[in-house]
């Protein structure tokens, strides 16, 4: 087809188009701080000669949780190469994983995974996060049988699903866990901001009932929209209630914001942030108390647990500081796999293997990176529910954590 | 207290984003859907400068708001330059385009999050008023809006380029005829609109992370506040703008914890905007008048060709299993976003309106189909046809704006309509339930596998392809593509509009409702996400740059938009935000070309080998020549005819009519002449239904018909032409006359809408061939309408009202462009209709020989009175008239004269 001549204002629109897209292109990102690399130790590399071990991890890693997700695909990438140069692979094999962006799309999503299974031949799918796609995914997964490891939140279609695994918190454990951390603190009334895009973020109902049940006073929940210009309103209606412990259910900039509105009116609670959406721009914050339970060791610790993460990131990723507790979660899940990984004695590992592997893991907590001791049994649905975790903490530019297990009891849901 | 205080603030910001909004619409008759993308930019270039390059934030916001907001503004004033004169859809389009690729280039270069600016002004505190902190940021923001506003409306009031500015949407030539450059007016409206949106940009995002789509939306919130000053007046829009701040302050206090208000103080600006529209007088939302260049339709293939084609597609479509791979379900999702493009194309291709809300439909169809399935356990396919039902009132609910309502305006509305389903319903656990996952979507049990799920979807798309080509063929596809053209004539031909366009959108939100259905059982579940307003903007631009006829431009745009991101290995999205750049820069340039282009003449000639080019479902020639066998009866019309008594038209102050009895019975023509601003097409427009007069009654064959409106008083039978004439230029000649009979038949009726009875063709193609006929119109009959020369184009509006059933005919001004010859021809039609059939005609004219020759009685109006009514000798030789034409002095000069 012959594309007709362009006028004036056509030519000017692709030349416009051209440049930025030329400017866009060698900008590139540069966010997050690039500390010199150390040379990695030759060490204990992988036997190439035996069969590669190949994994899919997918996530959210653009749009609007963005930067909750920030570095995950980068720490995937990472562990393959320090696991493969320097742990010896898994058992000698060499470990492939596979990254694809699925953008939070249910339908990019099951298509990446499908590709996973169908073409790349995975044993398992190993993720930081992203519910919403491993929703959409489980129903293949178990008719593949191919399992997915996953840090995220604890959800029905995870104790509902065999070939769901997940190291992260029961929800109605995690929606406890501020309401535990509040009373332990002496503060008296937990209060909620949640996102107003999505029906999940409304967790007032179950709320009440863990109020209830935990004898800690309840200020209710306000919605808050992720583009809104401020958030004075609905900090002064929590101001009113006499909130003294805010638990922000949204991103980490929209938390950012939110805490700097409330403060600007003299509002200054406590504020509780999840550690999924937890990343550099929470943990350099200086002006607030912030504190979040986190399921496993969080991204900044300095204690031991998280010198292979570090080690990992700083020898073979971008360096310095570790973005976001998501890329945390990521390092870990890959290493609970690697663990369970190593119990296959097949010279080939399968799906099956993998499957039958994980069936046996008995209150394996990694050596205490994670906040829970995981129990999983072959053939049935995902162990008991997850309840326990640790607390990670911004005191004002002062970053804590506590690695002592914490634990929920059982929240009755009628 | 407090939360007015906290609503002004916030107000401030609405209202910064509006003022500027209004004002490039104010001079450019352009509605900048992308004026928040450029807000965006202004603050991602001002981080850029700041904080990457360390500039000092008074510097860096100085080189962003006055030197790259000028480039903006230029860039800018050449693009509506170029989009002025195009359909509003090609407008939207434009400006949909530049958010795309606004968003994916700032996506690409920072991603979203990850980059913060910072609080350049001073958050001391600066007052403390009801005991709420107010910082000297949010006193200068507020006191920098104001001041805006005072300066541009003094600007605007006072200057002489401000009067230019406003002068310029209304016309150019004159503007220029006075020696002052248009072009050069818009470029200074434009740089202070973009400086404004720069500015609103770099102050609206200080203190939050940089994210494109946020900021986008954000300043979508001031539409509200444009929409209450009207789109016209800046102290109001910023006046607004502060009323929905403090509207969404109060109402986070009243309901910010309630289960199912939550939402409303989110979408306080846009219910705002819809409810504005809703009721905001018409007179007040004025467009510039200037013609349009609607867009050539697409090329038809010989019908073989396309069946071929057909054919081909679904073998191919079938295959899709057995090589797709893990990419089946994309496949899938694209079957279904096909019927999502045909039932939009009905809506925006066929009718030629603008619907930015549609994926809300399909948010209805899904959300239903769920809750019949798995909650209600009703049958899989009873519950799809349900889940289609349920979304055809909210289809109605859409179509209120449209029935008042249209172009911009319209746009509007709708797009405040699915910005409020996503923040008021949406997040309501009726919608998609509490569940992050959303709602479970079961598939049929009877094709649950993949591949067996991908034939079901497979063949609701062919399915849904039928009933659109049937449509298409049918009646209702006639009077849709003649709505598109001129729904003012539709309705002056007995066609209720209104109907018609409640009927389009609630079949269009049907077929969306079971598309949302379709793609929900594709992925098992389906949520929010999967349906944001943004998505419906995209899948408009995609339908209007689509240069393929129907059903293929529904298979085209879900390819590109389901298909086309799955053969990239998209590991960071990166390829998806390029392609997101590479289709806004596609948006613009087919905007700029008034749509996409004609297939190429090689490719026609080597498909028309196989037959003749395809027509698109109207009247074509071949049909009413064919129809010659079959004449219709010729009728004799008796009857009282037209009479009005007392009849006055005010405008405000301004008297247009004032006490005209006159009566116009059938079997004669009668002339109203008068001088220009008489008030003729005035009495025509309230004789016709067009205008509600302010004082007096309009009677037809002896029935007081004031209160009926045009399509009442066409179906009654009273026809018009039109001083600017309104045909059906996409249509065929042949097409446009018979629609002159079938408008009426169609009626108000939705069931009589949507089908033709067999009986009911053959006698409108009958009268349309007489028409033709008697007009001498045969030659043209296959020609398009709008290819005709001026005088052509008459004889064909004449012959529409005269294929149509009507007992008067209202003519205005319908020799005007004839040369003589034609004028005679024209007058001794009108003669042998009123001899023959019978028919009374009203003629406005300013030929006073074809007055003469054809006119039993004349009216003679000036200055909206009555001065003179006779028989022409009378009127010809009355003083009074000659006065009136000549002026009095003239008159008298005249008679002093020696004979």
């Amino acid at each position: 087809m012959r594309i007709q001549r362009l006028n004036g204002i056509s030519r000017l629109a692709l030349g416009v188009a051209a440049f930025a897209m030329l400017a866009a292109a060698c900008g590139g990102d540069d966010s997050g701080s690039k500390a010199s690399k150390t040379t990695a130790p030759a060490g204990n590399a992988a036997d190439t000669s035996m069969s590669t071990i190949r994994i899919g991890t997918q996530g959210e890693f653009s749009g609007f949780s963005a930067s909750s997700n920030a570095g995950s695909a980068d720490m995937a990438k990472a562990w393959q190469k320090w696991v493969n140069k320097t742990q010896g692979g898994i058992k000698g094999h060499p470990v492939s994983v596979d990254v694809v962006d699925d953008a939070g799309d249910s339908a990019k999503g099951l298509a990446a995974f499908k590709g996973f299974v169908n073409n790349d031949k995975i044993i398992a799918m190993v993720s930081g996060g992203s519910t919403g796609t491993i929703t959409a995914i489980s129903p293949y997964a178990i008719q593949k049988g191919v399992p997915i490891i996953t840090g995220d939140n604890y959800l029905p279609v995870h104790i509902g699903s065999p070939m769901v695994f997940p190291l992260n918190l029961t929800i109605p454990a995690l929606l406890a866990a501020p309401f535990l951390i509040a009373k332990e603190r002496g503060l008296k009334k937990v209060g909620q901001f949640a996102c107003a895009e999505s029906p999940a973020c409304d967790t007032d109902a179950l709320s009440k009932l863990i109020s209830s049940q935990l004898g800690v006073a309840y200020g209710g929940l306000q919605k808050v929209a992720f583009d809104a210009p401020n958030y004075t309103a609905q900090c002064l209606a929590m101001k009113k209630a006499g909130v003294d412990f805010l638990v922000m259910g949204t991103s980490s900039q929209g938390a950012i914001k939110m805490i700097a509105d409330c403060q600007k009116q003299g509002y200054d609670p406590t504020f509780d942030v999840q550690m999924t959406t937890w990343d550099t721009n929470i943990a350099k914050l200086k002006t607030a108390k912030i504190v979040g339970n986190v399921p496993s060791v969080p991204f900044y610790s300095d204690d031991p647990l998280a010198a292979p993460m570090k080690e990992a990131w700083n020898d073979f990723g971008p360096g310095g500081d570790i973005p976001s507790q998501q890329a945390a979660i990521t390092f870990q899940a890959l290493e609970f796999f690697r663990k369970q990984a190593s119990t296959i004695t097949s010279a080939n590992p399968t799906a099956a293997d993998m499957v039958a592997a994980l069936g046996k893991v008995t209150d394996d907590n990694l050596g205490g990176v994670l906040a829970n001791k995981l129990t999983w049994t072959a053939g049935q649905k995902a162990g008991p529910p997850n309840f326990c975790y640790f607390i990670a903490e911004n005191q004002m530019g002062t970053l804590k954590e506590d690695l002592t297990a914490h634990c929920s009891p059982p929240i009755k849901l009628s | 207290m407090p939360y007015l205080v906290v609503g002004l603030v916030t107000g401030a910001i609405y209202g910064l984003a509006g003022v500027g909004l209004v004002l490039t619409y104010k001079t450019s008759g352009i509605f900048n859907f992308a004026h928040g993308a450029l807000a965006a930019l202004g603050a991602f270039v001002f981080y850029w400068l700041h904080v990457d390059h360390g500039l000092h934030w008074a510097v860096a916001g100085a080189i962003t708001v006055l030197g790259f907001g000028t480039v903006v503004g230029l860039l800018m004033e050449r693009l509506a330059r170029h989009v002025a004169r195009m359909t509003t859809v090609y407008k939207i389009t434009s400006t949909v385009g530049l958010v795309l690729i606004v968003q994916g280039l700032t996506s690409l270069k920072y991603t979203p999050g990850t980059a913060t600016v910072p609080n350049f002004l001073p958050q001391q505190a600066a007052f403390h008023p009801a005991g709420i902190t107010v910082s000297w940021s949010d006193v200068i923001v507020t006191l920098t809006g104001i001041a805006i506003v005072v300066i541009l409306y003094s600007f605007f009031r006072l200057s002489r380029m401000g009067v230019t500015m406003r002068a310029v949407v209304d016309d150019p030539e004159l503007l220029d005829l006075a020696g002052t450059n248009p072009v050069s007016v818009r470029r200074w409206a434009w740089i202070i609109g973009s400086t404004l949106a720069t500015l609103s940009g770099i102050l609206i995002s200080m203190g939050s992370n940089l994210d494109a789509v946020a900021l986008t939306f954000l300043v979508v919130q001031a539409f509200g506040a444009a929409a209450i000053g009207a789109f016209s007046s800046l102290p109001l829009t910023y006046v607004g703008g502060t009323a929905v701040g403090i509207l969404s302050a109060l109402s986070t206090k009243q309901w910010g914890t309630s289960k199912y208000l939550g939402g409303l103080p989110g979408a306080i600006p846009v219910v705002v905007l819809f409810l504005v529209l809703l009721v905001i007088p018409r007179r007040k939302l004025v467009t510039p008048g200037s013609a349009v260049v609607r867009p050539r339709p697409p090329w038809l293939a010989p019908i073989r060709v396309r069946l071929a084609a057909g054919v081909v597609a679904i073998v191919v479509l079938a295959l899709v299993p057995q090589w797709a791979g893990s990419k089946l379900d994309s496949y899938g999702g694209a079957l279904a976003y096909v019927i999502i493009f045909l039932s939009l194309g009905l809506v925006v291709k066929t009718s030629g309106q603008v619907s930015l809300c549609h994926l809300a439909f399909a948010a209805v169809g899904a959300s239903s189909f769920s809750q019949f399935t798995t909650d209600h356990g009703l049958p899989w396919l009873v519950a799809l046809f349900l889940a289609g039902l349920v979304a055809v009132p909210v289809g109605a609910i859409v179509s209120i704006p449209a029935v008042r309502l249209s172009g911009l305006y319209l746009a509007l509305a709708t797009l405040g309509f699915g910005i409020a389903m996503e923040r008021l319903f949406y997040p309501l656990g009726i919608m998609f339930s509490t569940s992050i996952n959303g709602r479970p979507i079961p598939r049929p049990s009877w094709g649950g596998s993949d591949h067996g799920y991908y034939y079901v979807v497979l063949a609701f798309a062919v399915l849904t392809t039928a009933v659109m080509v049937a449509i298409h063929q049918g009646r209702l596809g006639r009077v849709l593509r003649g709505m598109a053209d001129s729904p003012l004539a539709l309705s002056t031909l007995g066609l209720s509009v209104n109907t018609t366009r409640v009927i389009v959108f609630c079949i269009s939100a049907f077929f969306a409702a079971i598309a949302g259905a379709l793609y929900g059982a594709q992925f098992h579940f389906t949520a929010a996400r999967d349906f944001a307003p943004f998505s419906s903007l995209v899948v408009l631009a995609l339908l209007a740059i689509n240069p393929l006829a129907e059903p293929w431009f529904a298979i085209a745009g879900a390819a590109a938009l389901k298909i086309v991101p799955t053969f990239f290995n998209d590991t960071n999205n990166h390829i998806t935000l390029w392609l997101n750049v590479l289709f806004g820069v596609f948006a613009i340039v087919v905007s700029v070309q008034g749509g996409p282009q004609p297939a190429p003449a090689a490719l026609r000639r080597l498909f028309t080998r196989f037959g003749d080019e395809g027509r698109r479902g109207t009247t074509d020639a071949a049909e009413v020549t064919a129809a010659a066998e079959t004449q219709p009866p010729v009728i004799r019309h008796a009857g009282d005819g037209l009479a009005v008594t007392d009849l006055s038209v005010r405008y405000g102050g301004l008297v247009a009519v004032s006490d005209l009895d006159m009566s116009a019975p059938l079997g004669r023509i009668t002339g109203l002449i008068g001088p220009n601003g008489a008030g003729k097409t005035t009495s025509l427009n309230v004789c016709s239904g067009l205008l509600r007069p302010t004082h007096g009654t309009v009677t037809f064959d002896g029935h007081d018909v004031t209160h009926l409106d045009a399509a009442g008083r066409g179906r009654r039978g009273v026809g018009r032409t039109f001083q600017r004439m309104e045909l059906f230029d996409s249509l065929s000649v042949a097409a446009n006359v018979a629609l002159g009979c079938e408008a009426a038949m169609a009626g108000s009726l939705p069931h009589r809408q949507l089908a033709a009875t067999r009986g009911e063709r053959r006698q409108i193609l009958a009268s349309a061939h007489a028409a033709i006929d008697v007009c001498g119109l045969g030659p043209l009959a296959g020609k398009e309408a709008g290819s005709l020369s001026t005088g052509e184009r008459r004889l064909v509006e004449v012959a529409r009202c005269l294929a149509g059933d009507f007992k008067l005919l209202v003519l205005d001004e319908p020799s005007s462009g004839l040369d003589r010859a034609e004028t005679q021809h024209l007058g001794e039609i009108l003669t042998t209709v009123t001899e023959e059939r019978g028919v009374g005609i009203l003629l406005v004219e300013h030929d006073m020989a074809l007055v003469m020759d054809v006119c039993a009685y004349i009216y003679v109006l000036d200055f909206g009175k009555l001065i003179f009514e006779g028989r022409p000798t009378e009127v010809a030789a009355s003083p009074t008239v000659q006065a009136a034409y000549l002026g009095s002095q003239a008159v008298g000069a005249a008679a002093e004269q020696p004979e």
